[in-house]
């Protein structure tokens, strides 16, 4: 066997990334398709915005 | 250990070969890594087209020119708003020159993970195969 072309790498990712809110570390979803792998990552509760009623 | 039996690949967008039909859709366009490598019997090519779906890859060979190109479409709506973003979509596109004759009706490609595994079997005639001599 002779190589043509050798310009794919092999070896491990490897990814740390600091979330910019709290999330609801129970209910993460990692779905892995065609070599993409989606995350999703609900915000927690207290992370979400909110609107607060002002008393008269 | 003889080397004429090497298949000659050449890069068609290094070599000054117009790249193909003009680009309709607009995006991007990467050229994917490849590998390739041949046996006796076959041409192997694989190339990583993360994100691409079977049914949005194409393979062409003609005239020996083989094209690989693969469209990767946003999975994401309109109502996000980017938090990080290095990842980009676009296409896929590669071509390169075979000088080897290719038996068409036998090619194998298989996507799997992102990864093009594409086989390319010689025709019979095109392999390497050792003469008797004949002594008196």
């Amino acid at each position: 066997m002779s190589y043509h072309r050798k310009e794919r790498a092999e070896g491990s990712f490897n990814r740390t990334v600091t979330l910019p809110t709290e999330v609801d570390a129970e209910r993460v979803d990692a779905r892995y398709a065609d070599g993409i792998l989606t995350l999703t990552l609900p915000k927690a509760e207290a992370a979400k915005p909110r609107q607060i009623a002002v008393r008269t | 250990m003889a080397r004429e039996g090497r298949t000659e690949l050449q890069n068609a967008e290094n070599a000054g070969v117009p790249t193909g039909p003009e680009q309709t859709r607009p995006g991007p366009v990467y050229s994917p890594s490849v590998d390739i490598f041949e046996n006796d019997g076959s041409i192997t090519v694989l190339a990583d087209m993360p994100g691409v779906k079977a049914e949005d890859l194409k393979i062409d060979l003609r005239e020996s020119m083989l094209t690989l190109t693969g469209r990767v479409s946003l999975p994401e709506s309109a109502k996000e708003s980017d938090v990080l973003r290095e990842y980009q979509t676009g296409t896929f596109f590669r071509q390169f020159t075979l000088s080897e004759r290719i038996d068409q009706t036998k090619i194998d490609a298989k996507l799997t993970g992102g990864v093009l595994r594409l086989e390319l079997p010689k025709v019979e005639k095109a392999r390497p195969r050792q003469i008797m001599v004949r002594t008196d």
